[in-house]
């Protein structure tokens, strides 16, 4: 379920940051050259009704800036068409408006050309004649008149003046100046009107208003993508203290359950130990008695010879060293005793081995024989913990004892191997049955009667050679059962 | 203070600039480039043509002030066969030939090959990669020998084709001195008569299209720009020449019928308005039109 979760939040974050990559590289550039475009087109256009006017009132006085305006329209128009495909048909209205006004600006050209050229004989030949024919004066004004209101009105008022005129040479000529600009002026202002009324600078504003409008709806959408990249940066954030928090609830935890787990073994371990001294009780009992006895026996003698006159001197070195050897015992005791798996050192394997043997020597039974043989050299030592070594084998060879009855042999062995030290328990006992052997190491597997032990020897054996980075098998047979534990040299550093 | 005065001087001089209808050349021939050297080379080789004996500087002679002389051209070119038009200062054309009927010289280019020198390009191209001058610069320029390069080439020199520094753009400039008084007196003619109204801009034409015969009948039978439009207001109707250079053009007119420049102008008068000149006119306005032949350098063009 968690990881269901990160997987779709990582989906969001990545989702978001995709699209908004995609947005950033495809729009931007395109929009920006697009408004460019469409910017200069608006401002060519506006010079170009400009510059008509100019030419059509005579301030500006030849063509080319109107022909430059209207190839850098053509200009602009492909520069658009380039930038945006969206807005295709859009931008094709503004061409055909643009076509339209390139082909009316020809008529346009010519007219104002014949009718400027016109008004500039008219005006240059009535000032000259005028003088000499009164009748020109009321031309020209009426000439003014249709200047200023080309309408049929004042056409037919100066096509009356023109019928006062005389006839023959200049006169013919100015005549038909005036007729030429009669038919042409009307046309001219048309075509003017035309041209002025063509709606591209119009269109191309509505274009830049829907182009504006697109740029902003797109500009939210990135907006909104970056809030919610921001949101979903903010709730992975969030998810990540939480499950940090969750782990160091758990770790606290588990180093609680494991503190509680070492302790309830250490106890286990103490128990167990104790319930091994229990059953040596006996043997331990019987030793102490065996010295209590030749205490006793001393105690007699050194009273006889001291009634007899001699002294006890003798007699009371013996009682001096019965008492060494049972403090020694009762240290020995008190040792094992001793609550605690106790810090790693380095001992001799032997030595330690050896006391373990003597403790459960007297409890056994008289038929049964234990023989030790020790192979390591005597200098040599391992680390660990030698209370547990003793466990381990006072275990082993009591479930040994168990298994010969009465009587039999059991031998403990140490040899030295390249990782450490073997240490061999065999019996010739009964054996241990096939389907038993895979469970013997679990706890209350005791193959022996109720009430005999509290099941938990070899379980308490494998968890000791464990502790100490070894490993213990068995192999057994009617007749003969060994287990072999392998101690390394050095306890692994983990423990 | 000083700033606003300058640009109100500024302001003034530009005024009085679009007062006057013909505006000055630039004051130097643009530079040569590699594109225009190559273009330069293409325009005098015969080798561009179907026959393999006709190059673009047969009939635009840049010698002879950028045409051939001739009445017409000694080729077929079309059902109507025109007067060679100057290649001098004709980037400055809005459009081009006499109908107006192209917008570029690219387009200028591509016809005059096809239509009058019968270029056949396959055949072109092989021989221009075959030469190694050409398949290096061709290379070096435009990733090969093609059609686009080779127009391409061709319009780079063209673009260099321009006459600066003639007496009257001096004038225009602000030098009165650069005119005689009697040209003087044609420039103020020419435009009280009116002819600037459609001789106007930096080229003296070449921007805009007019009746030929507004006041009278043109002879012959060219059915003008009627013949490309089908319009029946075309008919008759030509694009205004450029009148710079005019003196070196002879003779004169689409179809090339008057020799002389003081009859063009007569018949001009005559026909575009309405007026018959007096010999002295003519002379002042032809006095004029020899102001605006302009200087070109061959050397600069290679250098």
């Amino acid at each position: 379920m968690k990881s269901l979760g990160l997987g779709i939040l990582l989906a969001l974050v990545l989702g978001a940051v995709t699209t908004l990559y995609r947005f950033a590289d495809l729009e931007a550039a395109g929009a920006a050259r697009f408004a460019a475009a469409l910017t200069a087109l608006r401002l060519h256009d506006a010079g170009f009704n400009r510059d008509l006017l100019r030419l059509r009132h005579g301030d500006l006085t030849h063509y080319d800036t109107v022909n430059a305006a209207i190839r850098a329209i053509e200009a602009d128009l492909r520069a658009l068409a380039a930038a945006a495909d969206e807005l295709a048909p859009e931008v094709a209205v503004l061409r055909l408006l643009a076509r339209h006004k390139r082909e009316r600006l020809e008529a346009f050209k010519s007219d104002n050309a014949l009718v400027r050229n016109s008004l500039a004989y008219v005006v240059h030949r009535q000032e000259e004649l005028a003088r000499r024919h009164p009748a020109l004066t009321a031309l020209g004004a009426a000439l003014l008149r249709f200047l200023r209101h080309p309408d049929e009105r004042r056409r037919r008022e100066v096509t009356l003046q023109l019928s006062h005129l005389p006839t023959g040479g200049e006169f013919d000529s100015l005549s038909a100046h005036v007729r030429l600009i009669l038919e042409r002026l009307p046309r001219l202002e048309a075509t003017l009107g035309e041209l002025l009324n063509t709606p591209l600078g119009a269109v191309a504003r509505r274009l830049a208003d829907v182009h504006l409008a697109t740029q902003t709806r797109l500009q939210r959408r990135a907006d909104a993508f970056r809030l919610g990249l921001y949101l979903a940066a903010l709730a992975f954030l969030g998810y990540l203290l939480v499950t940090l928090a969750r782990l160091h609830r758990a770790n606290r935890r588990l180093q609680a359950e494991m503190g509680r787990r070492l302790e309830t073994e250490r106890q286990l371990l103490q128990a167990q130990k104790m319930e091994a001294l229990g059953t040596l009780a006996s043997g331990i009992a019987h030793d102490f008695n065996n010295l209590l006895t030749g205490l006793q026996g001393y105690a007699v003698l050194a009273r006889e010879q001291l009634e007899a006159g001699r002294s006890p001197t003798d007699a009371l070195g013996r009682i001096e060293a019965i008492v060494a050897r049972g403090r020694e015992l009762a240290a020995r005791l008190l040792q094992f005793a001793r609550p605690g798996g106790g810090r790693c050192e380095r001992f001799a394997p032997g030595a330690v081995v050896a006391e373990a043997l003597d403790f459960v020597r007297s409890a056994l039974p008289s038929r049964v024989r234990l023989r030790f043989d020790d192979r390591l050299p005597a200098e040599r030592k391992v680390t660990g913990r030698p209370g547990e070594w003793q466990q381990v084998v006072i275990n082993l060879v009591r479930n040994a004892a168990d298994a010969v009855g009465g009587d039999g042999e059991i031998t403990v062995s140490l040899t030295a191997t390249a990782e450490g030290v073997l240490l061999e328990v065999t019996d010739d006992g009964e054996g241990i049955a096939p389907e038993r052997l895979a469970t013997i190491f679990e706890p209350f597997a005791s193959g022996k009667p109720a009430g005999s032990g509290s099941g938990l020897g070899l379980a308490i054996v494998e968890r000791i050679v464990h502790a100490h980075g070894g490993r213990i098998e068995v192999e057994s047979r009617p007749g003969r059962t060994v287990f072999r534990i392998r101690f390394p040299w050095q306890v692994p550093l983990q423990r | 203070m000083r700033g606003v005065l300058l640009l109100l001087v500024g302001f003034l001089i530009d005024t009085a600039h679009a007062a006057e209808p013909i505006l000055p050349l630039p004051e130097t021939q643009p530079p040569a480039t590699p594109a225009s050297r190559l273009g330069r080379r293409l325009f005098h080789d015969p080798r561009l043509s179907g026959s393999g004996r006709l190059s673009c500087a047969h009939c635009h002679r840049l010698d002879r002030g950028g045409d051939d002389d001739r009445p017409l051209p000694p080729i077929p070119t079309g059902p109507h066969p025109h007067n060679t038009p100057t290649v001098f200062n004709a980037r400055y054309n809005h459009y081009l030939h006499w109908y107006g009927d192209l917008d570029t010289l690219e387009d200028q280019a591509r016809v005059a090959l096809q239509r009058d020198m019968q270029v056949n390009w396959p055949t072109v191209l092989a021989r221009l990669a075959a030469d190694p001058d050409y398949a290096s610069a061709f290379h070096r320029l435009y990733d090969g020998v093609s059609e686009a390069a080779v127009i391409a080439a061709l319009v780079a020199f063209e673009r260099t084709l321009v006459t600066p520094d003639a007496p009257f753009d001096r004038f225009l400039r602000g030098d009165t001195e650069a005119l005689t008084p009697r040209q003087r007196r044609g420039y103020v003619l020419f435009k009280r008569l009116g002819c600037s109204a459609c001789h106007q801009g930096v080229n003296v034409g070449g921007n805009l299209r007019q009746k030929l015969g507004v006041f009278g009948r043109y002879p012959g039978d060219d059915p003008g720009r009627f013949a490309v439009t089908g319009r029946p207001e075309d008919r008759g109707v030509f694009r205004v020449p450029s009148l710079r250079n005019v003196a070196l053009t002879a003779p004169y007119f689409h179809d090339g019928r008057v020799k002389t420049l003081e009859k063009a102008v007569a018949l001009m008068a005559e026909l575009q308005l309405g007026i018959r000149l007096r010999q002295a006119e003519i002379q002042d306005l032809v006095a004029f039109l020899h102001s605006l032949t302009g200087r070109w350098n061959a050397e600069e063009t290679s250098r």
